[in-house]
């Protein structure tokens, strides 16, 4: 049997009363949620428990400044994207990726990307993704966030800059920079890939 | 369009479709940090309530320190000017006497 839908205003409201079976719900029902945005975002040597602890305890801590203008599922996104990003500029080596580095499969990958045009077949999908990981983590924290955002979880411009909190012209041009870099990684693949 | 943006387009739609694990269910360790978090959060917002009532107490025993000072203040200098007015009644059940006609 499907679980009632949870009234979130409610709940929230009981949570501030200091309910913790509501508080307990409010966990429940926001988890799926934080687990996939730090999944999206996670830095190398960072569990993947650890960062979502870390979100929900500043969505706990922070529940009182919750005013309601945006949905709640809004601003516990944006607690969650800036809480991986702090995460990500933790990080001081960004390891530039090699084509020694790619698996047997995404080597495949690369070698269809140079002699096809036709789009990847969805079987591919794994291995792009983990060469699209792995090109990401020779970029900066911020053009890392923002290519994650524009391209792997598809928002737009105007809900990135309501996210992050960067202006939008300033959301366009690290999205630009950031696909100049990739497109440096990408090219250092195919050519290595056919010499 | 150079091939390059195409291919880094192709590549990142097909990432974009690659499925992803089930979100696991609230781990014990997730709950326990999450609801001390929020527990810490509620005896944080009872003490700031306290000291919320602590210090408007305060300052309302310190105005009416200040009002009552002022008061006799008032009063007892309103006296010693009536001292010197004979026709001041400073007997407050005097002064009833006089005006109701009421005397014991």
């Amino acid at each position: 049997m499907d679980e009632p839908e949870l009234d979130v205003e409610a709940c929230v409201a009981r949570v501030r009363e200091g309910d913790e079976d509501a508080a307990r719900d409010l966990l429940g029902h926001l988890h799926p949620l934080v687990v996939k945005i730090v999944r999206s975002h996670l830095p190398r040597r960072t569990s993947e428990e650890d960062l979502v602890q870390a979100v929900f305890t500043k969505v706990f801590t922070r529940i009182d400044q919750f005013r309601g203008e945006v949905p709640l599922a809004h601003w516990v996104s944006r607690i969650a994207v800036n809480t991986c990003f702090n995460e990500l500029s933790r990080e001081r080596v960004r390891p530039e990726l090699r084509h020694a580095d790619l698996s047997e499969a995404e080597v495949e990958v690369i070698q269809n990307l140079a002699t096809a045009t036709a789009e990847l077949p969805d079987d591919h999908a794994f291995e792009a993704r983990e060469i699209v990981a792995k090109l990401l983590e020779s970029l900066s924290p911020a053009d890392r966030l923002v290519i994650t955002l524009l391209h792997l979880e598809g928002r737009s411009v105007e809900d990135i800059h309501k996210v992050t909190g960067w202006s939008t012209p300033l959301v366009k041009v690290r999205a630009f920079r950031a696909r100049q870099k990739m497109k440096q990684g990408l090219k250092a693949l195919l050519r290595e890939s056919n010499p | 369009m150079k091939p390059i943006d195409q291919q880094l387009d192709r590549l990142l739609r097909a990432a974009a479709r690659a499925p992803q694990a089930e979100a696991p269910p609230v781990s014990l360790a997730t709950e326990m940090r999450a609801l001390a978090a929020y527990r810490h959060r509620s005896h944080e917002a009872a003490a700031m309530a306290l000291q919320r009532t602590w210090r408007v107490g305060l300052a309302t025993a310190c105005a009416t320190a200040v009002v009552a000072m002022a008061a006799g203040w008032f009063a007892s200098s309103h006296i010693e000017d009536s001292a010197n007015d004979p026709y001041v009644l400073n007997d407050p059940g005097l002064a009833v006497a006089m005006t109701t006609g009421w005397l014991p």
